[in-house]
Order: C-alpha cells, then sequence, then structure tokens
C-alpha cells in the first residue's frame, strides 16, 4: 500500500526555504489550515507537481517558472526550486525529488527556457537509474491512477462528466478506475491469452498441412488467415487513422468553438455590407426618379401662375370678344333701319315713316355707327395675341409633382439613415474584427476551418464505413474458418493433429477464464463501489429521501430517492458528496491503496453535512490530508469528531508578505 | 497501484470461473500469469512473451497425458 | 441671344442644388428657379428694371436650356410685350435662385418637394 511519509518544499512560492509536512505512518488524517492568500492553492500545486509533475490542469495555460520560487528567496540569490515526496510502498522506502534548477550559464532566470528540470527517485536511499524510476513510478503511481490521491475542483469537475456518459472525458475517467481498479490486468491477460491460442492455431495448420488427409483444407485455412491477416491489418489502419482523425475533430470543434466569435462577428459583416449594398441601390433607384421628376418640375411649379394668368386673359378677352360681337349684332339693326330710311319705310310694322322721324332714325343710325364702332385695329391685334397667349398658356398645364417629390424624398431621407445606421454598424465590427487579426486572413481561415471540418467528418464517414466493412470481412473469413476447423477436427486422426488440437483447446479455455473474469471482476467491483460509496453518502448525507447511489456504465454514481426515482439535478453540494463518496468507495476497493489530498472539501455544504463528511473522512482511505480555510469548519468541533483519527495539524503562518511558513501545530 | 494482497482479489475471481468450467486448468497456471501480467502492466511486449512461455511450458509438461 | 449666362452667386447656388443630387444639372436647377420665381414672386418681380447683378456664372446655351422651345413660348405667353424672352429666362432664373439661395442660408438646404409649396 502507497503512503506518504513526508513532503519538503523548498523555495516554492511563499514557502522560503526548506519545510517539510511529516504525516504519519500511522493511518489518520492531517490537517492543514490555511488561507488563499498564504500559500493554500501553492500547496496544492506542490502537490499536483509531486504527483504528476505538473503545475495546473491540462487546460491551464504555461506556468511562468521564473515566478514560482520564492520572492524573498531571490532576493538572496536562489532561483531553483522543488519538493520531495517521501514514500512506502510494500515496506520499501522512496523518495521522489522533482525540482527545477536554473541552466548554467544563466544569472537570473526570466523564462521558462532558463530552467531545466530533474526528477530522481531513490528507493531505499539508492538513486534509480532513469528506466527503472519511470518504471517503478509506473508501478507504484501511475498517473490515471495518482489523479485519484488529488480530491480537488478539478477532479470534481471530471467527476461530473461521468454522468454523461458520451462524453470523451467520461471515458478518460472511467478507463483509469478500471485501471485503479485492476480490470487492466485481465483485460490484458484476456487479449495475451487469445494471442497464445492463435499462435497454437497456427501450429495445428501447419502441422495439418504437412498430413496428406488435411493438406487440403488446411492449404485452404492458411489462405483464409493470411486473407484474415490482411483484413485485420487494414482495419487496424483505419482504426488508426480514424482514431487520428477523431482527435483532428475533437481539436477542429474545440478551435471552432473559439472562433466562434470571429466567425458571428464575419457573418454579421457579410450581412451588413449586403443590406447596405441593396440600400445603396434602392437610394440610386430613388434619386434617379427624383432627378428625373425635378426635371419636369418646372412646368408644374408654373401652373398656379398660369392659372392665375389664364382668368385674366380670359376677362380680357371676354370683354373684347364680347365688344366685337354686340357689333355684330348692332350691325344688323343698323342695316335694317337704313333699309327703313331709304325705302321710307318700316318692314316691321308694316307702315310708312314720316319725314321728320326720318330725320331722327338718320341721327340714330350715326350714333350707333359711333357707338357699335366694334373692335380698333389695336384692339383687334390684342384680341389675336391674347388668344394666342391662351393657347399657349393652356397647353402649358401641367399637374404638380410636389406629391411625388414628398414621397420619395421622404424615402431617400429614411434609406439615408438606414445606410448611416448600418455604416456605422459596420465599422464598429470590422474594428472588432481588425482586433482579432488581418480580416481577409481570419475570413480565409474560417473557411478553411469550415472546410477543413467537413472534410474531416467526411473522412470520418468513410473510415467509419471501411472500418466495419473491414470487420464483416473479418468475420465472413473467420466463420469460414471456423467451418474449415470442424472439418479438419473430423478429418484429422494423426496423432501430432491431435495434440495440437488439445493444445489448442486448452489455450482456448485459458483464455476464456478471463475473458470471463472480465465481466465477472467488473460487475463485482461495480457492486462493491456501489455499496461502498453507498455507505459512505448515508454517513454523509442528512436527506432521509435519499436512500441509496447507483452506478452507471461509466461508474458515475446516481441518487436513488426512496420513491425509486433517480435524483435528476442534483445541486453542487450534493454533487461534492456524491464524488467525495464515489472517491471513498474506489480506494476501499481497489487494489490500490493511497492517500487522498483534499482540497477544501467543505466549502458548498452546510454545517450538517461538513461535520458528517469530517467523520466520515478516517473511513475513505488510511491516509487524508486536508487542506482547509481556517474557518471552513469549526476547528474545535473537528478535532472532537475526529478525535484520535486526527493525527497532526499544520497552520499556514503568515511571516512577511511573500514568507509563509507551514508550522506544527502541537495538540 | 496493486500488490500483492490485492492482486489476491483479481485471483479469486479466475478461481472461481477455473474451478467451475476448466477444472482440469491448474490454479497455478492461472495465478503466474496474472502475477506476470501485474509485473510487466508498462511493458505490454514482454507481458505477452511471459505469458506465451508460461502456457508453452505448461503445455509441454502436460503433453502426454 | 445665343448664350444664358447667369451670375456668379445663382450659378453658385443652382450648383449646390445639383450638389443634392436631386437636380440633373444646373439648368434643371435654374429652369426650376424659374418657375419657382414665377410661381411665388411674380409680382416682385419686373424683367423691365431688374438687372442681373453680373454675368460670372458659366455659359449654358439656348439651344440646350430650351429645346423645345417651350420655355420661349411661356415666357412671351406671360410677358406679351417682350421681345427677348430669353432675356427674362434669364433675369427670372438668377432671380429665383437668389430667393431660394437666401432660403438655404436662413434655414438651410429644403427638400424639393418644400420649394413646390
Amino acid at each position: 500500500m502507497l503512503q506518504f511519509t513526508s513532503l519538503t518544499v523548498e523555495n516554492f512560492g511563499p514557502f522560503k526555504g526548506s519545510q517539510t509536512i511529516d504525516f504519519t505512518s500511522e493511518d489518520g488524517v492531517t490537517f492543514i489550515w490555511g488561507n488563499n492568500g498564504r500559500g493554500k492553492t501553492t500547496l496544492l500545486n506542490i502537490f499536483r507537481y509531486a504527483l504528476f509533475g505538473r503545475f495546473q490542469n491540462r487546460r491551464g495555460a504555461d506556468v511562468d517558472l521564473a515566478g514560482m520560487s520564492n520572492i524573498e528567496g531571490r532576493a538572496d540569490g536562489h532561483y531553483d526550486f522543488k519538493v520531495v515526496l517521501r514514500m512506502l510502498n510494500d515496506g520499501k522506502r522512496y523518495e521522489l525529488t522533482r525540482q527545477y534548477v536554473v541552466r548554467a550559464g544563466i544569472g537570473v532566470p526570466s523564462k521558462n527556457d532558463d530552467y531545466e528540470q530533474k526528477v530522481y527517485l531513490k528507493e531505499d536511499g539508492s538513486i534509480l537509474p532513469v528506466e527503472a524510476r519511470d518504471h517503478i513510478l509506473n508501478l507504484i503511481m501511475p498517473q490515471e491512477v495518482s489523479r485519484f490521491f488529488l480530491f480537488d475542483g478539478e477532479l470534481l469537475q471530471e467527476y461530473e462528466e461521468l454522468l454523461l456518459e458520451d462524453t470523451n472525458v467520461g471515458e478518460t475517467i472511467k478507463s483509469s478506475i478500471e485501471k485503479i481498479l485492476g480490470v487492466p490486468v485481465l483485460t490484458n491477460g484476456a487479449l495475451d491469452t487469445h494471442a497464445a491460442s492463435e499462435d497454437y492455431k497456427k501450429e495445428k495448420t501447419r502441422i495439418a498441412q504437412s498430413n496428406a488427409q488435411t493438406q487440403k483444407i488446411a492449404s485452404h485455412m492458411v489462405a483464409l488467415e493470411a486473407e484474415k491477416k490482411e483484413h485485420s491489418e487494414e482495419f487496424q489502419r483505419l482504426s488508426d487513422e480514424l482514431t487520428g482523425e477523431l482527435e483532428k475533430r475533437n481539436k477542429l470543434e474545440d478551435e471552432s468553438q473559439q472562433s466562434e466569435h470571429v466567425r458571428s462577428l464575419l457573418k454579421s459583416m457579410e450581412t451588413l455590407e449586403s443590406d447596405i449594398k441593396e440600400k445603396k441601390d434602392r437610394r440610386e433607384e430613388i434619386i434617379t426618379q427624383i432627378v428625373a421628376a425635378t426635371k419636369d418640375a418646372w412646368r408644374g411649379l408654373i401652373s398656379s401662375r398660369v392659372e392665375i394668368l389664364l382668368v385674366e386673359i380670359q376677362t380680357k378677352l371676354k370683354y373684347l370678344e364680347d365688344k366685337d360681337n354686340s357689333q355684330k349684332i348692332a350691325l344688323h339693326f343698323l342695316e335694317d333701319m337704313q333699309k327703313a330710311v331709304d325705302n321710307k319705310h318700316c318692314q316691321l310694322c308694316d307702315q310708312g315713316i314720316d319725314d321728320g322721324y326720318i330725320e331722327k332714325l338718320r341721327k340714330r343710325i350715326n350714333d350707333a355707327s359711333t357707338e357699335f364702332s366694334g373692335l380698333t385695329v389695336d384692339e383687334k391685334l390684342q384680341l389675336q395675341s391674347l388668344r394666342m397667349r391662351k393657347a399657349t398658356l393652356d397647353a402649358m398645364k401641367s399637374s404638380s409633382k410636389k406629391e411625388i417629390l414628398e414621397l420619395l424624398e421622404s424615402q431617400l431621407d429614411s434609406l439615408n439613415v438606414q445606410i448611416d445606421d448600418s455604416s456605422r454598424q459596420h465599422k464598429a465590427v470590422r474594428e472588432e474584427l481588425e482586433r482579432h487579426g488581418d480580416i481577409e486572413e481570419l475570413s480565409k481561415d474560417t473557411q478553411v476551418s469550415i472546410k477543413a471540418l467537413a472534410q474531416c467528418l467526411k473522412k470520418i464517414d468513410n473510415l467509419k464505413e471501411g472500418c466495419q466493412q473491414e470487420k464483416d470481412k473479418i468475420k465472413e473469413v473467420e466463420n469460414a474458418l471456423t467451418t474449415l476447423e470442424e472439418k479438419l477436427n473430423r478429418a484429422s486422426t494423426d496423432s501430432d493433429m491431435i495434440e495440437a488440437k488439445r493444445k489448442v483447446d486448452l489455450c482456448e479455455q485459458i483464455n476464456d477464464i478471463f475473458e470471463r473474469g472480465i465481466a465477472s471482476y467488473r460487475d463485482k467491483l461495480k457492486m462493491d463501489v456501489e455499496k461502498d460509496a453507498t455507505e459512505l453518502f448515508l454517513q454523509i448525507s442528512n436527506d432521509p429521501d435519499y436512500i441509496s447511489l447507483k452506478i452507471n456504465e461509466n461508474y458515475g454514481l446516481e441518487m436513488l430517492h426512496v420513491t425509486g426515482a433517480i435524483v435528476p439535478l442534483r445541486s453542487a453540494g450534493f454533487e461534492h458528496v456524491v464524488a467525495l463518496s464515489l472517491i471513498g468507495a474506489l480506494h476501499k476497493n481497489a487494489p490500490l491503496r493511497g492517500p487522498i489530498i483534499m482540497d477544501s472539501p467543505f466549502g458548498r455544504l452546510d454545517p450538517t453535512h461538513k461535520s458528517n463528511i469530517t467523520k466520515t473522512l478516517p473511513k475513505m482511505s488510511e491516509q487524508i490530508v486536508l487542506l482547509a480555510y481556517t474557518h471552513e469548519i469549526d476547528e474545535q468541533q473537528a478535532r472532537e469528531t475526529l478525535g484520535m483519527a486526527l493525527k497532526k495539524e499544520y497552520r499556514l503562518t503568515r511571516y512577511s508578505s511573500f514568507y509563509t511558513e507551514i508550522e506544527a501545530q502541537m495538540n | 497501484m496493486m500488490n500483492n494482497i490485492e492482486v489476491e482479489e483479481l485471483i479469486g475471481v479466475l478461481e472461481t470461473i477455473r474451478s467451475e468450467k476448466y477444472p482440469d486448468i491448474p490454479t497455478e497456471l492461472i495465478r503466474s500469469i496474472v502475477n506476470a501480467q501485474f509485473e510487466k502492466q508498462d511493458d505490454r511486449v514482454q507481458a505477452r512473451k511471459d505469458t506465451k512461455k508460461l502456457i508453452d511450458e505448461f503445455l509441454k509438461v502436460n503433453a502426454n497425458s | 441671344m445665343v448664350n444664358i449666362r447667369l451670375s456668379k452667386e445663382a450659378n453658385e447656388i443652382a450648383e449646390r442644388l445639383v450638389e443634392t443630387g436631386k437636380f440633373e444639372n444646373v439648368i434643371t436647377a435654374a429652369k426650376f428657379a424659374l418657375a419657382f420665381a414665377l410661381k411665388n414672386h411674380f409680382e416682385e418681380f419686373d424683367p423691365i428694371t431688374y438687372t442681373v447683378p453680373d454675368s460670372g456664372g458659366n455659359n449654358y446655351n439656348v439651344g440646350t436650356v430650351d429645346s423645345d422651345g417651350q420655355l420661349a413660348a411661356l415666357l412671351r405667353a406671360i410677358y406679351p410685350d417682350t421681345t427677348t424672352p430669353y432675356m427674362y429666362a434669364r433675369s427670372l432664373m438668377v432671380f429665383g435662385l437668389t430667393k431660394i439661395g437666401k432660403r438655404i442660408e436662413e434655414e438651410g438646404m429644403p427638400s424639393v418637394s418644400a420649394l413646390c409649396e
């Protein structure tokens, strides 16, 4: 069983000089109290570094090594930093040193390249050579397993993915858990025993070939084996390519997500551009119409004046024409009167006229001639002119363009506002895009990415199809081989053949034991994990309606309600509790034993849960190291709750702004 | 990681299957294959070789039964 | 009269109208201004006494300004005593443009439909 005995940290973060945390060799809980500013987070990183050789989660940004050394130490010229993890495993003492030293020739390091990492592993005091070092570390602390030693926010988040059966992350954790649970020993055993039985089958076929009875069948089988090998190799090739493409797809999809924003900006830009163009085209149309209207507008504009003038002209015309007409009428009468004077006889009353009266008549005729003299020459000219003007002006009447111009101009104004708005938006989008890079390039890159993803997806489909086809062919050949095998078995009476067959049969039996073992072991483990997790869960939870945990394919755990239903959306707090239960159960069931280092497991929980977890801690693993905020749980109460199970306490104490001391507390 | 005590659990599962279905296969053989797999976990090539060797030897020894 | 030459100021005003994009060219704007003057300032305008301030504007060929002779016919119909309708045209154009120019100065560039009120 793996047990940490102590951790020494040198010149790392706020931990100036060399400081050591002693874990006891006894089973129990170690508390490390501290607040974030005091180096609790760094301590977590130190554990991570000691266990995995890296500082933060895989999605974290590159660390700045130069910034990791203790500031006060730097003032004294110390830029190197290291951690030493001492462990016991199966009676052997191990000492793992991981450190970053400044490269020779560099005075003050300023970038990551200025550092060089060194890793040593000592076994019972002697430094192991590199291969042995890696082999042992892989044996006692492979990364898939050691991740479960460190229970922090990162693990919690990955763990939450276990409930989603389809994710990539879920798969990874599942295989980690199975590794912890020892399943690979069985799966590899099955693979290797299967390979052995394949070898024996080939041998049998070889023997069959040299035997007259079975030669033909055997040769056919050899040919089929060759075919099968070809297809298997092709299948492998396609599978590998498929894996590559799937990775590529994930990468492209990630990139695509990151560039989501840029793509939507580009789309906005395109939409705005086409909108602006459309509006500008429309604007051109309207302007053309306006220009056409203004060209003739002068005619409509003068209409009112023309109306007024026409009225004047009409009045004058009337006067003159009336005058002209009255003359014509008068002339008629004058003619008759003259006749009467000449004839001294009135036609109308058919009577003679006296001489005296005739003089009156003659006078009347003279007067009338003057009175109804008609138009003067000037007036006649005037009449003509007026008639011409009237004709011209009548022809000039034209409707006003005012209404249509009003409509068009208002449309134009509105369009101009819209174009301005869109242009402004376009400018803003462009500016934002330019912050991401050259727009042409971005556009090209986006097209390229979209195309690449589409191609990748198509390729994946093709490869999947290809894989299936090869699988089908392999199955076909295997069936044929089985038939021939049976034929062979019936046909062979030779003792060598019988012996060869016996070997194959035995080998297949051995293989079958392993194959069945896998399923059986997995089931057993799952049941055990479920049982142990439920036990831990019930000790921590204070909700009587949640009666158990149920495990799924990926080792995710679901909470069961007393009604038998699965509790759908869990609170963050309960998520935490279930995760803790799983970790505890894994540690219990794993052919692995190791410590659990927990980071602030109490954050989201209420006091009852906090107290329950404290109580349950010792049951989760033999060695628990807890990093907690000073007021996260009641210290005194925690001590009381744990009693003898609490072995040691440390406090991260501020000595100065850049110096924290890990102080052992005397209990 | 797995240590000798924990391997027992795994062997136990296999033993149940062996004794029920294939009693002619010796317990020792299964145990030694499991140990070989455990020892050479990070060297699959060697694990396969060792497994084959164990089976070969078993079959040779039992050849004339 | 073969050419119509506007005053410098009137030409500039006409050019400003063309700049709005709503008038095809200076001639269209000038004709519009002529009609504007007849509509709104007929009594004010005395063709006999009105003098065009200068001839600093561009030259416009009468054939272009009045290709169908309608303008001349109109002016003769309005001012029957004139023998120089194109001189009257010129005066009216300048007069009208000047009025429009004042309006632009006071209220900013109006819409064409507003000028048609």
